[in-house]
């Protein structure tokens, strides 16, 4: 277990150096210069010249080669030094520290109304199979799978904030403000998650040991809830992966709509000013994030079904 | 929203033509037809659009801001007066030719990889697998929104972005299929027989995997049209005035409480694309693999399984 744990960090670190190259090459060779917007930022009249412009070049470390740069900046990463925003002149960690508490209150509360939602309308499909529910439950997962984040957010704030009134639209002020955020987050993961626990129950309670359940005595939903729930969790696990890389992805809309003070707004503003610093550390960021929660899916198979558990112990 | 991955798990196992009853399993197929008819009519709207489209959309008339439907502008007309149903249309062109365009290259690209990666050998394998898990180390989204961010905005920068972080989940699925098919008997008949390797790949190899690429592209059309528009939503796309759904929505929001009409229209109309696309590309895949045990966000499994299940007992 720990070996595999190891192994699967120690693969990801070349992954994410290719990550950093690929985003340090497209970044020095974008249209625009770096030195030159900066200089002109720093400089409210607006009028920048070549010595300026050369000047902020040489101070942000821009006139050296490539290699060089990359292997300095590679160098403050390990260190935990991801260099200075070029928007805020504060330092690019402290940045994405400040926010991370944000992003991932909203991720999780998203993630917890998945799973709150999902449960209990795949259970109702299942056992309601082919009856109204189910047939409801169809249409509003297709509808939800399609509907796009950016859309349902605005539905969300006319029903909710427009017309009764009940739920802020935008900050982090008070506590009430994640409720819609992530709600619009929810939607898409809800219907394909209660979709594949649906498909998955009805495979597992036809397995003997529910039969068994059953005819000692106990209801249908007793021997679903005791004996098969567990079962048919583990497709459903596999596509958590699924549903987190989603969830960062649905982040960067959603706090843009909201005005939540995340990291996915610190990287649609970052893109929008060319803060190269910025976009590098959130870029390795995330890319780290995303590892570790993809490592910590494929752990959980373990935890659900020991027989994989022991297949990963033997394939390392 | 599935995986690529997950979408055609067995799809490697055998793409075998059946000939007429498969086309008639789709035809009775309601759902799927249903997705296709509206794919295809959207489509061929697009493609009219200028002979359909009443208005000019981008011809502005501050005499008739904000109007509601009517004859002469069936969806009524937006902030600067321009006709809601002409944008809507052109707008098609738009955002399903991006997404029809983003998806023939990310096949193209993705299966050449793929194909390349599966039949020649180790260095190629390995560099083109090594390099696809970079592009998988982020999800889409962000290193489509990084990649568009950077490249600046526009049309082609847009497709290119898109085919860039979206091919290594074809080349890895491809791959995974050419492998599986480079085993079977026919392939070592042929090698047997002296036929080249390039021979091999173009009439032995490559033609098996059509099947499900064809299925793998029009579910995930749906997939790149929600991405373009996403993308043109945060302002990365497609400048304005020219007409795109998803800066369309961008630029209803301001409007949201005097005219929500203008959020719904490309809102409806990207979702109908959506679940259009996404009907079709799960009827295909019931075609190729009719004892599907992974329902995946399809609709319709459970009838057939069970369907499968009672005919190999009788049998």
């Amino acid at each position: 277990m720990g070996r595999y744990v190891l192994r699967r960090l120690l693969i990801a670190i070349p992954t994410l150096l290719g990550l950093s190259l690929l985003i340090f090459t497209l970044v020095s060779n974008a249209p625009g210069d770096p030195a030159e917007e900066l200089a002109r930022r720093r400089d409210s009249r607006n009028e920048v010249s070549r010595a300026d412009i050369e000047r902020v070049r040489h101070e942000i470390g821009l006139d050296r080669p490539f290699v060089t740069q990359y292997v300095d900046w590679l160098g403050g990463a390990v260190h935990g030094d991801l260099g200075t925003s070029f928007l805020r002149s504060t330092s690019v960690g402290h940045e994405i520290g400040k926010r991370v508490l944000a992003s991932a209150q909203l991720a999780v509360t998203a993630l917890a109304a998945i799973l709150l939602l999902a449960v209990p309308l795949g259970l109702a499909a299942a056992m309601y199979h082919r009856h109204w529910p189910d047939h409801v439950l169809r249409v509003l997962s297709l509808v939800g799978a399609s509907v796009p984040g950016f859309f349902l957010s605005y539905l969300l704030i006319i029903l909710f904030a427009t017309r009764l009134g009940l739920l802020p639209v935008a900050g982090r002020e008070e506590l009430a403000s994640v409720v819609l955020p992530a709600m619009a987050l929810a939607v898409g993961p809800t219907a394909v998650v209660s979709r594949l626990l649906r498909s998955s129950l009805l495979e597992v309670i036809s397995e003997d040991y529910i039969r068994t359940a059953r005819s000692k005595g106990l209801g249908w939903l007793g021997a679903v809830l005791r004996h098969g729930l567990r079962n048919a969790a583990v497709p459903v696990v596999t596509y958590l992966g699924t549903v987190l890389g989603a969830l960062l992805e649905g982040v960067v809309i959603v706090e843009v709509i909201f005005a939540w003070p995340g990291l996915g707004q610190l990287t649609v503003q970052s893109i929008s000013g060319r803060d190269y610093p910025m976009i590098q550390g959130l870029v390795l960021f995330a890319g780290t994030v995303y590892v570790v929660m993809n490592l910590l899916v494929d752990l959980s198979y373990g935890l659900l079904d020991p027989r994989i558990r022991v297949e990963a112990a033997r394939s390392t | 929203m599935s995986t690529p991955e997950v979408t055609l798990r067995q799809a490697g196992d055998a793409f075998v033509p059946q000939g007429q009853p498969v086309l008639r399993r789709f035809v009775r197929d309601a759902s799927a037809m249903a997705g296709l008819s509206i794919a295809v009519l959207a489509l061929l709207a697009a493609l009219l659009a200028p002979w359909l489209a009443t208005r000019d959309p981008t011809a502005t008339n501050f005499g008739s801001r904000f109007a509601s439907p009517s004859r002469s502008h069936p969806m009524g007309t937006d902030n600067l007066g321009r006709d809601e149903f002409s944008r809507i249309l052109h707008g098609a062109r738009l955002s399903l030719g991006m997404a029809v365009a983003g998806t023939v290259g990310i096949s193209v690209v993705g299966i050449t990889l793929g194909l390349v990666a599966g039949m020649y050998g180790r260095l190629a394998e390995t560099l083109i697998m090594r390099v696809a898990d970079v592009f998988l180390a982020l999800p889409t989204l962000i290193l489509a929104l990084v990649v568009v961010g950077l490249l600046g905005q526009g049309l082609r920068n847009l497709i290119i972005t898109i085919v860039l972080v979206q091919w290594p989940g074809y080349a890895r699925i491809v791959r995974g299929m050419t492998l599986k098919v480079r085993e079977r008997d026919f392939v070592e008949a042929a090698r047997a027989a002296g036929t080249s390797r390039l021979r091999i790949v173009a009439r032995h190899v490559a033609p098996n995997l059509v099947g499900p690429v064809v299925v793998l592209s029009t579910l995930d059309m749906g997939r790149v049209l929600l991405a373009v528009s996403g993308l043109s939503f945060l302002g990365f796309g497609i400048s304005p005035p020219t007409p795109e759904w998803g800066a369309m929505l961008a630029d209803a929001k301001i409007y949201l409480d005097r005219a929500p009409q203008l959020l719904a229209w490309p809102g409806l109309s990207i979702t109908t694309m959506v679940l259009a696309f996404n009907l079709a590309g799960d009827g295909l895949r019931d075609l190729l693999d009719p004892h599907t045990t992974d329902d995946g966000p399809g609709w319709q499994k459970g009838r057939r399984r069970r369907r499968a299940r009672a005919h190999l007992s009788t049998t």
